[in-house]
């Protein structure tokens, strides 16, 4: 059996909130439908990633939170998508018409979340014509429209 | 008719369009509005879309998993929708082809309410 050494030993975090921040976690607990600790383990973390990626924010979806460029909703995982053909670089903040840092941070940023990111892409990809023709049952294909 | 451009779409292709002869008005989301309904409206997309219904825009995205999946929570709540045009992903890098399809688009569906237009470039 291996030990786990300090760095990989995960501690707990407690903490109690004052009672009006008490009243509105609940109340976000219950709007949310998920316990306080996942949803307070999700905030330390994004607040933690913003320390390291400050050209980032992170947006909701129906589909769950992603990181996207400050102010705008480039998400890093639309750019990671772009980045197969443009590379990470000059040519994609030229390509955006954005700044250089804020490709340099999303990059940095799909990199510590490898996972995250290519299972965005891969659910982006994953929805089809046919899986959109369900919801949007009056969808077609350019030519059929042009037809 | 008129299209706004999601922000993973190059503003070029505004441009691009232009030169194509394409003639309907085209706006990129960093310029709508001047960004604020992305910057001052929290971190959901509902309130922006809610408004490109209102004003009934077609939106030319690539992004056809979270943000069409939210157009569909505008539908269930009965308010008007904008139109979309999605670009499939091998196509999100390439202005000209954007650019093109979506002169295409123009021809095709220009007396069409936005709220009519859904269609798969």
């Amino acid at each position: 059996m291996k030990l786990k050494t300090q760095s990989q030993r995960r501690k707990p975090v407690y903490f109690t909130l004052p009672a009006d921040y008490e009243k509105r976690m609940a109340n976000i607990e219950a709007a949310c439908r998920r316990p306080r600790a996942d949803l307070a383990r999700e905030w330390a973390q994004e607040r933690l990633d913003l320390i390291d990626f400050p050209c980032l924010e992170f947006r909701s979806s129906s589909k769950g939170r992603f990181a996207v460029v400050r102010g705008t909703r480039l998400a890093v995982w639309h750019m990671a998508l772009l980045a197969r053909t443009l590379g990470w670089g000059k040519k994609l903040a030229s390509h955006l018409e954005i700044v250089p840092e804020a490709v340099a941070s999303a990059e940095a940023y799909s990199r510590r979340h490898y996972a995250e990111i290519q299972a965005l892409i891969a659910a982006n990809e994953q929805t089809g014509f046919d899986e959109l023709k369900q919801t949007f049952p009056n969808l077609r294909r350019l030519d059929e429209a042009a037809s | 008719m008129r299209l706004l451009l999601d922000h993973h779409i190059s503003p070029r292709v505004a441009a691009a369009f232009k030169r194509l002869g394409g003639r309907c008005e085209v706006t990129h989301m960093r310029d709508w509005h001047g960004g604020i309904y992305v910057r001052q409206h929290g971190e959901g997309d509902l309130p922006w879309l809610r408004a490109a219904g209102r004003e009934q825009w077609i939106i030319v995205t690539g992004d056809r998993n979270t943000l069409l999946s939210d157009l569909a929570l505008l539908n269930e709540e009965g308010g008007e929708l904008p139109g979309f045009a999605a670009v499939n992903p091998e196509h999100l890098a390439d202005i000209g082809w954007i650019a093109r399809k979506l002169a295409a688009l123009e021809k095709a569906c220009a007396k069409q309410r936005a709220c009519n237009v859904q269609v798969f470039l």
